[in-house]
């Protein structure tokens, strides 16, 4: 069965897209087919996956909602033949309200069968509790928790597993926390060694290894629309075998 | 009996407000950016390990550090002007002179 991940955190700006984009890469370098869905208005994964020109987006799937419409939307990425994605776009903030996307079903029901065509399906969620991660989390088998090492991205991390605690009890019984990633790690950095140190404690069996390090060929990669794996920098490299260690530790918890 | 052939499901098609800002209700606009097209070895701190190092000494000569050095104005602006033409950086060029003047 086709491993399905939402990719979340309550705290914007962790690396959500960024821990997205580099599990696709890892994928990608293993030759391996992946679906990323962009499920955050700000596109971001959508615009450095460099899809061609689309017409359909997120938005008109979830409007839509009919069981496995979400294949009408989906293209190939410019990374190559076996990456596909499912685009974003502004107005997919819409959706978000809870009288428009009614259901936390809508997603999974859209993508219904879609799965079967990929080695892995990766749902990239915007960085609130609304309806839009709701959805992921209701279409998700695991939910991978992104964090950097910093108070307010702790934080959000604790939100987020308490997140997907609540929606295993009631929308998605079949949910995994898949673990959790710790991006943009400065060890030289007396503050993060502290709240690796403090995530460590408080969450033992869910802290992911490696951890992913703070690296500005990320943005490179991210800004020429390429995997940080096809990037040729050595601080790639270092972000690549962390991506490449995670997708091991993600593909181990699959259903 | 032949079956009667199943009706084609619709095609999805935009959604209504596709084309409405979230926020202020207008027609969006995109912004266009440019594209990173090249991979420029930077000689970045150490706190990234994208520094590639490419200054003429920093192969033989190991770690490269930060000194602080006071010069006439007129020096510093002849150096500025040599590193432009050489298409160089102002490191380069003071680790070329010193390289070249220090005993080995």
């Amino acid at each position: 069965m086709t491993p399905t991940v939402a990719v979340l955190s309550l705290k914007g700006g962790v690396g959500k897209s960024t821990v997205t984009l580099g599990l696709a890469g890892a994928a990608w370098a293993r030759d391996l087919s992946v679906l990323v869905v962009d499920c955050d208005p700000q596109a971001n994964a959508t615009l450095s996956m460099d899809p061609a020109p689309f017409t359909f987006t997120l938005n008109d799937v979830l409007a839509d909602g009919r069981p496995g419409i979400a294949r009408d939307a989906i293209v190939p990425s410019g990374w190559g033949a076996r990456v596909h994605v499912l685009p974003s776009e502004e107005a997919l903030a819409h959706r978000d309200s809870a009288h428009d996307v009614a259901s936390p079903a809508r997603l999974r029901l859209s993508l219904t069968g879609v799965g079967d065509d990929y080695d892995l399906v990766l749902l990239d969620c915007p960085p609130a509790l609304g309806q839009l991660t709701r959805n992921s989390l209701g279409a998700a088998d695991l939910a991978l928790v992104v964090t950097e090492p910093g108070f307010f991205a702790l934080r959000g991390a604790a939100q987020a597993i308490q997140a997907i605690e609540a929606a295993r009890g009631s929308i998605n019984l079949g949910l995994k926390p898949a673990g959790i990633v710790v991006n943009r790690m400065r060890p030289n950095l007396n503050e993060h060694q502290y709240r690796l140190r403090e995530l460590k404690a408080a969450y033992p069996h869910l802290l992911l290894e490696p951890i992913v390090p703070e690296r500005s060929a990320v943005q490179q990669a991210q800004g020429a629309g390429l995997p940080v794996q096809a990037w040729p920098s050595p601080g790639a490299r270092d972000v690549t075998e962390a991506f490449d260690d995670l997708l091991d530790a993600l593909l181990a918890h699959a259903p | 009996m032949a079956k009667p052939a199943p009706t084609p499901r619709p095609a999805l098609t935009k959604s209504p407000d596709a084309q409405v800002h979230p926020v202020s209700g207008r027609s969006t606009e995109d912004l266009h950016l440019v594209r990173s097209t090249s991979f420029k070895p930077s000689k970045g701190g150490a706190t990234t390990a994208d520094a590639v190092i490419t200054s003429a000494g920093s192969a033989k000569h190991g770690k490269l550090v930060d000194v602080t050095v006071r010069m006439p104005k007129s020096m510093r602006k002849k150096l500025r002007a040599i590193a432009k033409e050489r298409g160089q950086t102002m490191d380069d060029v003071v680790n070329g002179i010193l390289a070249g003047s220090l005993p080995r």
